[in-house]
């Protein structure tokens, strides 16, 4: 008997479904040095539609207050002004919305450094015009943007 | 997205027709073949009489650190500087990967930072046999589902075909 008669053959008896892993990944959250990055834009992430942007309208960011000074000055850019990463993230809702509590446990005030944060809405419309490109970060509802 | 997903499998020269593409469950499914890395592993659904919740051992908690800064951060680097014993750093090598960050597991499975690291298991020698490989794998796809289950977050997917 073969592999493949094998396999068969199970299936036919306990009605179950076999896969043989070839390979992983990380969702997101891969590092970048600079403009650096490792991996082709074009096959993690795709455009943002206008029927997405039709549904959420604004996506957020959650920062602590002392960032946001040098986000006016210098724009919200992927780990900081320090960088080292490739993506922003960002939340399709506001933290005081039913659906973040129910992806993140709730809102949260502080950081997990006890600062405070702040929220940032975004136009999701405005991000179109600006080619800004998403990919799903896996984390239920939530996605991240690429530039 | 599932367009965009569906551009990252193509990618993948896999050389076989037997089974089309599909990424593992978050609480985990039967593998094959079995003296590759073990039978797999499956958690129980969520029902209304119980969560369910697998909870995760302080070293399955540390190697899902490292899985995720693996595959994050090693990936497509011809080598990495990770802290060794004290506070000297050692040069490892990095992961290949396609250009959607897929890694072959069996590369992954060997990647030595991963599994010779001190403070993860001590007795691990990252000798490969099959047991090994089949605790790895099944200890990946229980971080894997016990951090969705926790966070909601999904650190690690799995590339598989399907047999049938």
């Amino acid at each position: 008997m073969g592999v493949g008669d094998d396999i068969h053959r199970l299936i036919a008896q306990n009605r179950e479904v076999f896969l043989a892993p070839i390979a992983v990944r990380s969702p997101s959250g891969y590092s970048a040095r600079g403009d650096d990055f490792r991996l082709d834009y074009d096959k993690i992430c795709h455009p943002i539609t206008t029927k997405l942007a039709d549904e959420f309208h604004f996506c957020c960011h959650m920062t602590e207050i002392k960032n946001v000074n040098g986000i006016i000055k210098k724009g919200l850019r992927p780990g900081g002004h320090k960088g080292g990463r490739a993506q922003v993230f960002l939340n399709p809702y506001a933290p005081w919305d039913e659906h973040y509590k129910a992806i993140l446990g709730g809102a949260l005030i502080l950081s997990h450094l006890g600062q405070a944060r702040i929220v940032l809405a975004f136009s999701v419309h405005r991000l179109i015009g600006l080619g800004v490109m998403f990919n799903a970060s896996c984390q239920r509802g939530t996605f991240r943007s690429l530039k | 997205m599932q367009g965009h997903e569906g551009e990252m499998y193509k990618k993948l020269k896999i050389g076989t027709d037997i089974g089309k593409l599909k990424i593992l469950p978050l609480n985990g499914g039967k593998l094959y073949p079995s003296r590759y890395a073990g039978g797999g592993i499956e958690f129980p659904l969520p029902t209304d009489e119980s969560s369910h919740r697998v909870e995760l051992e302080t070293w399955e908690d540390d190697y899902s650190y490292y899985f995720n800064k693996a595959l994050r951060h090693h990936i497509r680097r011809s080598s990495v500087w990770e802290r060794g014993s004290g506070t000297s750093y050692v040069r490892h090598p990095g992961l290949h990967c396609d250009e959607a960050g897929w890694v072959n597991i069996m590369e992954f499975l060997h990647h030595g930072w991963l599994f010779d690291h001190e403070n993860v298991r001590l007795e691990d020698d990252g000798y490969i046999a099959p047991e090994f490989r089949e605790e790895r794998v099944n200890t990946m796809i229980k971080t894997m589902w016990s951090e969705f289950q926790k966070k909601n977050k999904v650190r690690i997917r799995f590339l598989c075909i399907v047999l049938d």
